[in-house]
């Protein structure tokens, strides 16, 4: 079971094995090798844990079940599953863009598991809801960007084909995926938007009980300052960092500025915890 | 960029820095965007996409670019100021390979391109949408097929069992009824002269033939109702010795050839159920036992207590039930292939034995003499014992 979980979300461990332990969670769109630019300068103080969710990466897509990711539970589960399988304690959790969402499941389910939630770039809903409400989305929107992925995965099929089909004899295309960053299978990574971009965990953000930072961008398309702001209301124990950034993924665009984000998150809170006690 | 050779490409060529804001752009750019270049420099790249574009740069392409240094044959949509539709382009974009970075991107239009995509993706999902259609078609039908089958399955079950009914009727009530009109027909005519001794056997004959019609007339009942799905049973107390003790004398005076006996454990519990079932059920053991196992042999009812409830068995040292025939016993009409020609019946005894103990809550069964018997067969029936209730 242990095993099983750990090779088929293909977990891997860097960092120091006797430091605190961080979990990253990759978001949408993309794998584990997402974090390899903000890891190296966590890894001396964190045990640092990576994963790919069945469909990306190295996972094992075979294990790919439709039922099973056809809501966020499903991801969140495979969440647990890690924290079960190396009995994990105090968790920093990083997630990523929808991985935030499948963080504060998991949370609420176990919350003796996690420490502390550093959300990146979080939406806990992408879909308007007006006038209430700005996720920043149209259903318009959502049908035009798995439209523009159907497009684009017939020509990534071409080269996901071998893995996805599995081929013994050529194991060296496997190597060629392994090597090529943010490798997702074309279906797997079309449901995973669907539940992604119809998900609306609001109604979940108050059962949260593990303290949080909020990592904004100041122009993100994706998950925009207004939800940036709804979350910083709504989650309870949550922290708001604006990083002036472009886009979706500080943590690929600008390294530095989000590990020292969470590096003064996290000794903000040690303090604390040190005055608390 | 504007002013130089590359203005004359047809194609959109862009200059992006390290964050991929647009630092140049050709001619050709404005034209697909349908914007002069200097409205849009010195914004970022993804400022151009359309929304859904948007989305799949900033979540799957610009990690890509970043780590990979390149991405290739990118189909995007660029959002339009114009008309407000969209134009398709594929975008190819690599890093400089210059210290101070940024990246260098190509973006071509491609109308039909994309519309023959498009096409072609509406063809695969309503193939698709078909294929599963069918598919559900083709389960429905399977379904459908299998229900009618089981019907007919049903209404062929239904048909033998009114047949083997009128055939039973036809035979075992027939004799009976034969026997008694000829006898008294007999008596009628010739009573006055008869040997008194003759008179007697006579009635004898009479008495025997309508006792049998009487039990088969229950047994009949019984299966009509049970067909039905009917069986009331009622919440009498049943002291089942009793009744066993009972039905064993009845039967030990009408087959004297056989030497019954009974063993009953003391202090049996009491069991709830309608006595006349129980006795009906205990009486075609009998009978059975009696019509299966040749004059002289013993007949052996054990009642004991077991497993919270009253067991009770009638053993026989007939030549014992094949295993062929173990399994149908209980059904409906069925005669063993070997007693068929040997001894009269219905096949119905049994069935309506096994009905009239389950709707009671028990179990029936049939099985080899226990040892050390070497031959003859056991027939036995269980029946839970009453919850005791406190009536205080």
């Amino acid at each position: 079971m242990t095993e099983d979980t750990l090779r088929r979300l293909a977990v891997r461990e860097t960092g120091n094995p006797a430091g605190a332990p961080m979990l990253f969670a990759h978001g949408f769109g993309c794998d584990q090798s997402m974090w390899r630019f903000i890891t190296p300068a966590l890894a001396s103080d964190h045990r640092i844990i990576t994963f790919d969710y069945v469909g990306a990466g190295s996972s094992d897509r075979s294990a790919y079940d439709a039922e099973r990711y056809a809501s966020l539970d499903g991801y969140a589960d495979d969440v647990l599953q890690i924290v079960r399988a190396l009995d994990l304690r105090d968790v920093v959790m990083v997630a990523h863009s929808v991985s935030a969402m499948i963080a504060v499941l998991a949370s609420i389910a176990e919350p003796e598991r996690f420490a502390q939630l550093v959300l990146v770039t979080p939406s806990p809903r992408y879909l308007d809801d007006l006038p209430e409400y700005r996720g920043g989305f149209s259903p318009a929107d959502i049908d035009g960007l798995l439209q523009m992925m159907d497009v684009n995965a017939m020509g990534w099929a071409a080269y996901l084909a071998p893995v996805v089909m599995g081929n013994p004899d050529r194991p060296e295309l496997a190597d060629d995926l392994e090597a090529t960053f943010c490798s997702i299978d074309p279906s797997m990574a079309r449901q995973f938007a669907q539940v992604t971009f119809l998900a609306d965990n609001r109604a979940d953000l108050g059962k949260v009980t593990t303290p949080s930072l909020l990592l904004q961008c100041r122009n993100d398309a994706v998950a925009p300052m207004s939800v940036g702001a709804y979350l910083a209301e709504h989650l309870p124990g949550s922290t708001l960092q604006i990083i002036e950034a472009t886009g979706h993924c500080p943590h690929v665009s600008h390294p530095d500025e989000t590990v020292a984000a969470i590096q003064a998150y996290l000794a903000t809170q040690d303090e604390r915890a040190v005055i608390t006690a | 960029m504007t002013g130089s050779a590359l203005d004359a490409v047809p194609a959109g060529i862009l200059s992006l820095a390290e964050d991929l804001t647009i630092t140049a752009a050709n001619r050709g750019m404005g034209e697909i965007v349908g914007r002069e270049p200097a409205t849009f420099i010195g914004r970022p790249f993804d400022a151009l996409l359309s929304m859904p574009a948007r989305i799949l740069f900033q979540t799957h392409v610009y990690p890509a670019l970043k780590a990979d240094g390149r991405v290739e044959e990118v189909f995007l949509t660029l959002k339009s100021e114009l008309d407000g539709v969209s134009t398709p382009v594929l975008l190819n974009a690599v890093r400089h390979d210059t210290t101070a970075g940024g990246y260098a991107a190509v973006l071509v239009r491609i109308q039909a391109r994309a519309r023959w995509e498009t096409d072609l993706l509406d063809a695969t999902r309503a193939l698709e949408l078909e294929r599963s259609a069918s598919q559900q078609l083709a389960t429905e039908l399977a379904g459908a097929a299998a229900d009618l089958a089981t019907r007919h399955a049903e209404e062929e079950r239904n048909h033998a069992f009114r047949d083997a009914f009128i055939g039973v009727v036809g035979h075992e009530l027939r004799t009976p009824i034969t026997t008694i009109y000829g006898m008294s027909q007999l008596l009628r005519r010739r009573f006055w002269t008869m040997d008194p001794t003759l008179v007697a056997q006579h009635l004898d004959d009479i008495s025997e033939e309508s006792d049998r019609l009487r039990r088969l007339t229950e047994d009949l009942l019984v299966l009509s109702r049970a067909e039905g799905r009917k069986l009331a049973v009622g919440d009498d107390p049943i002291l089942i010795a009793h009744v066993v003790r009972e039905a064993v004398e009845q039967e030990a005076a009408r087959a004297p050839d056989h030497a019954f006996s009974v063993d009953a454990a003391a202090a049996l519990p009491i069991v709830v159920g309608e006595e006349t079932y129980v006795e009906q059920v205990v009486r075609n053991l009998l009978t059975n036992a009696v019509k299966y196992s040749d004059a002289g042999t013993p007949i052996r009812v054990l009642v004991s207590t077991e497993d919270g409830g009253v067991a009770v068995r009638v053993i026989d040292a007939g030549p014992g039930v094949s295993p062929e025939a173990l399994e149908h016993l209980f059904e409906a009409f069925y005669r063993a292939p070997e007693v068929r020609r040997s001894a009269a019946g219905a096949g119905i005894g049994l069935f309506v034995s096994r009905e009239l103990v389950e709707a009671m809550g028990g179990r029936i069964w049939a099985a080899a003499a226990p040892r050390p018997s070497v031959k003859g067969s056991e027939f036995g029936f269980w029946l839970p014992a009453a919850v005791e209730v406190d009536d205080d």
